[in-house]
């Protein structure tokens, strides 16, 4: 297996007397997409948060392309090329396409918005990532369909080159067909360079996208980048229930 | 739904800019007064309309950047007293008029400020930070003055509220300017992208990592200093200045300005032009109403009515976009068979 661009070692995280993680490993490789499952309350939010610098770890090694790093604020992740696409999407409705890929990173030439540039920039992100479906930037977000806002958050995501972008239940409110257009756009995605890291529920889009799947169960990784190819869904079911213990990999 | 929702948001895409229609509603209040009322077609009561405008329309000004976060400033009206006091106190202990000026206007960004703190940082609701800060800066000036009005001692002031430039009463110039350059900084602007999208969706700006906390002080501080613009105004036509100025209609006005000029109570939509052209509407209506000889307790029930068709338009605006003005008043009478189809 090649190096990963993240990995973390030994992460842990209680808040107060609870711990919700204790000790989990994670890896997520270059042009892969690394599954990350478990069920409500496994703590795949609070590692999320961590690598995202929005709530930090209270101990662990999170080493980025070999060295290690500190994520204490979303700057430092981000500076990293670390992006996080959350589930509930965190666009603006009343902002255009534009206007959300850019949303706290606006390009400014003389003290004011660069528009030329931002919407250059958000069309060649949608053209890279083969997204067809919006057919103006200037669209206002209200105005698109559940994928198509999911489209607009990942293209966010990538629009500064990212390294490592974090899909949090990316098809979780869509139907079958958006579904596979998201799906299809997290593969692309990875082919692109992206480590990808998706948070899912939905065994059925893990198996049909992911390279990895890594299984968290009661803030313990029971599973640690398994190749999706050596295992099935009933293995991973019985990961995330607790019925079942992986043996294999490097675990 | 989803494959109809793009196409029609193309065809709204297409469609006059909301503020068309309260500029159109404008046009018409201002035709029907002028049929009406001979004294209404005078230029100096355009003159006096105008400048009751724009202490109004500066009110609505910083109204509107607190609105599009999301926010309400009710201090604003008491904002006002506080500032015009203020300047008249201190021409009152020998300062220039100038002097008076900073500190009207260095106290309305204080106050300001003062309140974008206390909701950012303290975490109170908007509606509750305001409404005790009006309870504060209205209490001030009124036990500074022992609610006795202050005479204005500089002669020069008065060329804040009576003078002109190029015949233009320096108010109307100072709210071109004002309002000139907060439409360029919400349009054109990080600050303004980042004001609407605060509006939009807080947690998405926060999740972008946009300073809420400063651009919530910021707002709010320039909503003080426009309400201190106010105050400056009032005093300096006055050439008194009255603690009790901007405790009753004053607040009123500003926000129905705002909210029929189609600044939504909800935040992230409106727009500079539509505030103002509101603004200048309900200057009129009061105007008119004045002139009409409308007994004066009538105002603020007719100032009402506007808030509630304004505010009502606002919250029904989702149902009711894309569908033309006489369709959405037929749609109205049968609910339920109105939009969606």
């Amino acid at each position: 297996m090649d190096v990963p661009v993240i990995e973390l070692t030994g992460v842990r995280k209680s808040f107060g007397p609870v711990d919700v993680l204790k000790g989990v490993n994670l890896a997520a490789y270059a042009g892969k997409v690394t599954a990350l499952v478990g069920d409500n309350g496994a703590g795949k939010s609070t590692l999320i948060k961590g690598l995202a610098g929005v709530q930090p770890y209270d101990e662990g090694v999170v080493t980025f392309e070999g060295k290690p790093v500190t994520l204490h604020t979303p700057r430092e992740a981000a500076a990293l090329g670390i992006e996080v696409v959350y589930q509930d999407l965190a666009l603006c409705e009343n902002l255009d396409i534009v206007q959300n890929m850019f949303l706290g990173r606006e390009e400014i030439s003389n003290g004011t918005l660069n528009e030329g540039t931002m919407e250059r920039e958000a069309a060649e992100t949608l053209r890279s990532l083969s997204v067809r479906t919006v057919s103006s930037v200037r669209q206002k977000v209200s105005s698109l369909s559940g994928g198509q806002r999911q489209t607009v958050a990942i293209a966010r995501s990538v629009l500064k080159k990212a390294k490592v972008v974090i899909l949090d239940e990316p098809t979780a409110a869509l139907g079958v067909a958006q579904t596979e257009q998201v799906l299809a756009l997290v593969r692309r995605l990875a082919e692109s360079g992206v480590a990808v890291i998706l948070i899912s529920h939905n065994l059925v889009d893990v198996f049909e996208v992911a390279d990895y799947v890594s299984v968290l169960y009661l803030g313990q990784m029971v599973a640690a980048s398994v190749p999706i190819a050596e295992t099935n869904n009933e293995d991973v079911i019985g990961y995330i229930t607790g019925t079942k213990s992986y043996n294999g990999g490097q675990k | 739904m989803t494959v109809t929702s793009p196409a029609k948001s193309k065809m709204t895409g297409l469609r006059a800019p909301s503020e068309v229609g309260i500029f159109t509603v404008l046009i018409l209040v201002v035709v029907i007064l002028c049929i009406m009322s001979p004294s209404f077609r005078t230029f100096s009561n355009a003159l006096s309309l105008l400048l009751n405008g724009a202490v109004i329309a500066f009110l609505t000004l910083g109204q509107m950047l607190v609105l599009l976060t999301g926010g309400i400033d009710l201090s604003a009206g008491a904002t006002v007293a506080l500032t015009g006091v203020a300047a008249a106190m201190a021409m009152a202990y020998g300062a220039p008029w100038w002097v008076g000026v900073i500190v009207a206007l260095a106290l309305g960004l204080l106050v300001g400020a003062v309140n974008g703190f206390i909701i950012h940082y303290g975490r109170v609701p908007a509606f509750i930070a305001t409404f005790a800060m009006m309870g504060v800066a209205s209490a001030i000036p009124m036990v500074l003055t022992n609610a006795a009005s202050l005479t204005v001692v500089d002669g020069a002031f008065s060329v804040i509220g009576q003078g002109k430039i190029l015949s233009v009463p320096v108010p109307v110039v100072l709210l071109g300017v004002a309002a000139c350059i907060v439409a360029v900084a919400l349009a054109r602007t990080k600050f303004g992208v980042h004001v609407y999208a605060m509006g939009g969706s807080a947690p998405a700006a926060r999740l972008a990592g946009i300073n809420i906390g400063r651009n919530i002080v910021t707002v709010y501080a320039l909503s003080g200093f426009f309400a201190a613009i106010g105050g400056l105004i009032l005093t300096s036509r006055l050439m008194v200045g009255y603690p009790s100025a901007g405790l009753g209609n004053e607040l009123f006005y500003s926000i129905a300005g705002a909210v029929v000029g189609g600044v939504s109570l909800f935040g992230g939509v409106g727009t500079v032009g539509g505030a103002m052209i509101g603004a200048v509407l309900i200057a009129t209506v009061t105007n008119g109403l004045n002139v009409l000889n409308v007994n004066s307790y009538w105002q603020s029930f007719v100032i009402g009515i506007i808030i509630l068709a304004g505010v009502f338009y606002d919250t029904n605006r989702a149902r009711l976009r894309g569908i033309p003005l006489a369709k959405r008043l037929y749609a109205l009478t049968r609910r339920g068979s109105s939009s969606d189809a």
